[in-house]
Parts: structure tokens; C-alpha cells; sequence
């Protein structure tokens, strides 16, 4: 069985970076970081620049979009981070990201989030088959006594403190159900490389 | 994917590291690969993570190696600027994305006559593990009604519920093992078959030691009382 250079270096550093975890801080562990780091660094770099030529370089030169220097100067701007003396030119950029993230986030949140799942918790509990019920029924139970957990202003004993005692327990379940969630993306992270290895050392061949 | 009617313009997303792809290169393959068969559907690819393009690479370039680039599949590379970038796709695609990744300009491109906005995308396909999805949902969907299916990690497994119960999703295939439900289902059987098979086994056995973890330190208890 044919066995690729680049999936047999990329199988002996798997198992250098491995030897930390299996065994202890090790110099083949530091290489293969070092590695990582520095080929990740230099690739993120290198796709930066590419993204800079192609969206204001590019347009600038064929297009004469000379308002695409205005971005590029901002971006440059970020750097007088670097210096006591300039570091004030900075904060134009920055709360120009900051200003339009915020902006643009909060149309999304209420659009996608706030609205979309207000209108989706309220569900008819009549004219729908029983298992859409049951389960309308249990979402709505669900979003009020969850939501009721969190209203700290008053305390959570007597009828108040079964309810919120529901909502705690819908938590629990959600939490876990995000917890096996990871648990399952981590296992499939971990079949992934191992699969990777015995197709780098030429045990398998898919 | 079989609503797709011919003509029809998807959009496919690489929103995912390249070390996550034992999560969902098997629905990104089935997906890539349905689509190439039929030849008859012009596929749009971008990513707003830099391991776009060795996603790109590895897994869908080698799947449309027969379709004709420019016509039937255009590949824009890594889109920075995250939210603020998806936001701007979703009102104009051409202002943003004047060339393609090899350098092309768009207007040259055939099979961008006629996309301007998200309205012009019948479906985007979107496999991401860092929150992408919701860029999609909130600034495609919301605002101009594109249908979205997404692929997911494990970890994402409540949000994407929760996004598919409200309808922003048509569609979701959630880790390995979705990846292995759209094999079956497009009878395609490859990687994610394999590593739900591997994932099963290992499941079986992180039970095993939950189990021997619980008896030794049940034992334990009892030895101390």
C-alpha cells in the first residue's frame, strides 16, 4: 500500500503532538507546535494579503475604486497601536468595527433570535395532533419556568420555588444536552485523526 | 436538495476549520457530490474561515473537477470580515466580490449573470463550526426568505435544533453522524459511514468506563464508611 509523504509527515507530527498527552512535556511535542504555529501563522498571513489584493488592491488598480483606500488606510491605522505616542489614531478604526458589529448584530439578534423564538415558543395547544401538543405544551412550560429562574428580585420559595425548581430542571437538561453534544463532537474530532494516522502509517486506505 | 430544480443557483459555505472535517466533510462530500452528478444547478463557493480555500482543495475541487469553472462552479476563497461581510453579501454579492479567488473579474464569470443579492441564491448550503450559520440566518434569511441548510458539529446540536423548530433551516445535518444519514439517504456511502461506525464503538466504550468509573467509586465509598 502506497503511502503519501505529506499524510506520513502529518501522521508523525500527529504523534508528536500526542506524545504530551499520553506522556509528559516532551521536545518532540515543542517541535511539532512550533511547527504548527508558525506554518498556521504564516498561512493566515499570507491568505490576509491574498483577501487584501483581491477585495481593495485589485478593484483600486482596474476599477480605480479609490474609495477602497479609506478601508486600507483605516486597517494600516490599527497598527499605531504599536506606539505610546500614535495609539490614539487607533480608536477611529476600532470603533468603527465596534459601532458595526453592534449595529448589525442587534438587527440580527432581534430579527433571528428574539422575535423568531417568541413567536416559535407559543405554540397552539388545540387543532394539533396529541404528540404536537404534549410537545407545545412542554415548550411552553419550559420557556416560562426557565425564564422564571432568573427572576432574582424575588425568593424562590413556596408554589414560586416549584416553579422555578421545573425551570432549573429544563436547564439541567438543556446544559446537558449541549454537554453530550461536545462529548460527540470531540469523539467524532478524536475517530477523525486516528482514522487519519492509520491512513497516514498505510494501515487503511479510504 | 432534490427540491433544487434545474438552473437554479446554490450557494455552498466553508465555515469550517479543516481539522473539523471528520464532522462534516461527509455531508460537505454528499452534497458536493449530488449536486456535480446533476450538472444542472450552478453552484457558488466561499467561506468566511481562512482554511477555505484547503477545504476547497481537498474536498469539493476534486468532486467538481468535471463541472466547467466559471459556468457551472465559481470559488471566491475566504471572505473576511465575519458578520459585516455576510450582512453586505446579502444586499449586493458583485459589489463585494469583484473577482473571484483566481483572480477573474465577476462580471466575466458567467454564471454571476444575474446574482445581485441573497434573493438570487435558491439555497445556501452552509457547513460551519464556529457560528456562521446564524450570520446566514439572520441577514439571508431574515431579511430576504434564501432557504438554508446547515452542517453542524455535535456541540451546535441544541442551537441548530432550535433554528430548524423555527423554521430558519430546511435542512440540518448534524455532525458525523448526519453526514452518514445524507449517505444512506443519497445512497453515497464514504467517510462519515465510517467514522459513525468508529464513533458507535467508541460511545460503547466511553459507557463502558462511565460504568467502571461509577462501581470503583461506589467501592471506594463503601471501604471509607
Amino acid at each position: 500500500m502506497a503511502i503519501e509523504t505529506g499524510l506520513l509527515i502529518g501522521g508523525i507530527l500527529t504523534v508528536m503532538l500526542y506524545t504530551r498527552v499520553l506522556y509528559k512535556d516532551t521536545i518532540l511535542y515543542d517541535i511539532a507546535e512550533h511547527l504548527l504555529l508558525g506554518s498556521a501563522t504564516a498561512y493566515i498571513f499570507v491568505t490576509g494579503i491574498k483577501s487584501i489584493m483581491s477585495n481593495a488592491i485589485t478593484p483600486i488598480q482596474n476599477e480605480g475604486r479609490y474609495i477602497l483606500i479609506i478601508p486600507i488606510i483605516l486597517g494600516l491605522s490599527l497598527y499605531t497601536q504599536l506606539s505610546e505616542k500614535t495609539r490614539y489614531m487607533s480608536r477611529i478604526p476600532l470603533s468603527i468595527i465596534v459601532g458595526v458589529g453592534l449595529g448589525l448584530t442587534i438587527r440580527r439578534v432581534l430579527l433571528a433570535n428574539l422575535v423568531r423564538y417568541t413567536q416559535t415558543a407559543f405554540r397552539p395547544f388545540m387543532g394539533v395532533d396529541g404528540f404536537t401538543a404534549i410537545n407545545n405544551v412542554i415548550i411552553t412550560l419550559a420557556m416560562i419556568t426557565s425564564i422564571s429562574y432568573f427572576l432574582m428580585s424575588r425568593d424562590q420559595t413556596g408554589t414560586y420555588g416549584q416553579v422555578t425548581r421545573i425551570g432549573r430542571i429544563f436547564l439541567m437538561v438543556t446544559f446537558g444536552a449541549y454537554f453530550g453534544g461536545q462529548i460527540m463532537g470531540r469523539l467524532t474530532l478524536l475517530a477523525g485523526r486516528i482514522e487519519y494516522l492509520l491512513k497516514a502509517f498505510g494501515i487503511i486506505s479510504f | 436538495m432534490k427540491g433544487i430544480e434545474a438552473g437554479d443557483t446554490i450557494l455552498i459555505t466553508t465555515d469550517v476549520t479543516v481539522g473539523a472535517l471528520s464532522m462534516m466533510g461527509g455531508s460537505m462530500t454528499v452534497t458536493a457530490k449530488y449536486f456535480a452528478q446533476r450538472g444542472d444547478v450552478n453552484i457558488l463557493v466561499w467561506g468566511t474561515h481562512w482554511d477555505a480555500l484547503v477545504v476547497y482543495r481537498t474536498v469539493l475541487e476534486p468532486i467538481f473537477k468535471d463541472l466547467e469553472y466559471g459556468k457551472q462552479v465559481v470559488f471566491y476563497g475566504y471572505i473576511p470580515g465575519q458578520e459585516t461581510a455576510v450582512a453586505k453579501l446579502a444586499d449586493d454579492i458583485p459589489g463585494l466580490l469583484t473577482v473571484d479567488y483566481f483572480g477573474t473579474p465577476t462580471e466575466d464569470l458567467p454564471i454571476m449573470n444575474g446574482i445581485t443579492n441573497a434573493a438570487d441564491i435558491d439555497m445556501i448550503f452552509t457547513f460551519d463550526t464556529w457560528g456562521a450559520r446564524g450570520y446566514y440566518v439572520g441577514h439571508w434569511f431574515e431579511r430576504y426568505g434564501t432557504k438554508i441548510c446547515a452542517a453542524t458539529s455535535g456541540a451546535a446540536i441544541a442551537t441548530i435544533e432550535t433554528q430548524f423548530s423555527t423554521g430558519q433551516l430546511v435542512g440540518a445535518a448534524i455532525d458525523a453522524r448526519g453526514g452518514a444519514e445524507l449517505e444512506l439517504l443519497f445512497h453515497m456511502p464514504g467517510r462519515a459511514s465510517v467514522t459513525t461506525d468508529t464513533l458507535s464503538l467508541t460511545h460503547s466504550f466511553v459507557l463502558l468506563l462511565l460504568v467502571i468509573g461509577n462501581i470503583q467509586y461506589l467501592r471506594k465509598r463503601a471501604e471509607e464508611t
